[in-house]
């Protein structure tokens, strides 16, 4: 195979494995003898050792609901946790918010925030304190069990989730770790409602 | 496609389209954003990219739509700054010229707009836009044809 230059294609085709091995050979040969070519493929394999950040992956419901099943039907536990009433924060207590990601682009959310299909929402934590926080959903889906967060104004939970509908995820915040079963009476519930028409 | 298997490809190809995505936006952030676009849309739409045979080619022109994309949606200036520094080097080609090209390209389908791109900016073969595309060869060169008509009609 002759090459007249390597194109950017070819060179993510070769990254990619899917180039015979003559035009592999051809093209490394053209590469090595090409100031432009070898320039561009030693960018390529520059931007290949790159460490991506993380992809706001959405995360089905699916393993979560399978925790529950760990956590001995933790549904019929949380039960047990008051019903969420309209917020009114004090202030310093603990505050659970979030972010949509709405095709790739980030924003705050907010009360009743509407969602589309496919959107990702990322949970976060405002606390003056260390505490121990869990999250479940409206039907006790339990999205982040006990889990310690830091004081932070702004602690991104590591977890995003997708929703299929309209629900209000409840967060508890405790001193101390806790059962979802049983939360000690001096915890703090904090909420968010996303909508989905 | 599972977010496993979602994450392994963004692993393994992340860095391809985010290359593909600087050189065409020349914004750091802008072609971050355009990766996690590019992999969000395979999440919501498996069958769009499970259906191709070669993974480089889908991500590279899903790339290039988001990039056309971003540029088209953005405010003009941006546009045509971003546009004008894609313009390959080697083509040496003056600032009125370069504005030129922009506009141009400014005023074309999304279709015609990243072919445009494939030919003259990426200066792809006709085989490789058609693998692009998943069209035949000749049928490339119709459209180039036709490209080539229409930007003559719009600097004359």
């Amino acid at each position: 195979m002759i090459f007249l230059h390597v194109s950017e294609l070819s060179i993510d085709r070769l990254l990619a494995g899917e180039l015979p091995a003559g035009d592999v050979a051809a093209m490394r040969d053209h590469a090595a003898a090409c100031d432009r070519c070898g320039l561009l493929l030693a960018d390529a394999l520059a931007a290949k050792r790159e460490v991506l950040p993380r992809l706001p992956l959405p995360r089905s419901r699916a393993p979560y609901i399978a925790a529950i099943g760990a956590l001995a039907a933790a549904g019929v536990l949380v039960a047990s946790w008051p019903h969420p009433q309209p917020t009114v924060r004090t202030k310093g207590t603990p505050v659970l918010g979030f972010y949509v990601s709405h095709e790739g682009r980030v924003r705050l959310g907010h009360a009743h925030e509407a969602l589309d299909r496919g959107d990702a929402i990322e949970l976060y934590t405002t606390s003056e304190a260390p505490k121990w926080v869990a999250v479940v959903g409206a039907d006790h889906t339990v999205y982040l069990p006990p889990t310690v967060v830091p004081a932070s104004r702004e602690h991104l939970l590591p977890m995003s989730i997708v929703l299929d509908g309209s629900d209000t995820l409840t967060a508890m915040f405790c001193d101390e770790r806790f059962e979802l079963a049983a939360p000690p009476s001096d915890c703090t519930l904090d909420h968010v409602t996303v909508v989905m028409p | 496609m599972t977010p496993r298997e979602l994450d392994k490809l963004y692993r393994e190809h992340g860095h391809c389209v985010l290359r593909r995505a600087r050189r065409l936006l020349k914004n750091d952030q802008d072609a971050r954003d355009v990766v996690q676009d590019v992999f969000l849309a395979i999440f919501r739409e498996p069958e769009r990219f499970e259906a191709k045979s070669s993974v480089a080619t889908y991500l590279y022109a899903a790339a290039t739509h988001a990039c056309l994309n971003r540029l088209r949606d953005g405010k003009t200036r941006t546009r045509l700054v971003a546009i004008e520094a894609s313009v390959p080097r080697h083509m040496n080609a003056r600032g009125e010229t370069r504005a030129l090209a922009a506009e141009i390209l400014a005023g074309l389908s999304d279709e015609e707009a990243a072919l445009a791109v494939y030919l003259f900016c990426d200066e792809l073969t006709h085989d490789e836009v058609a693998g692009l595309l998943g069209c035949s060869r000749r049928h490339v060169g119709d459209l180039a044809t036709r490209l080539r008509r229409r930007i003559m009609e719009r600097v004359a």
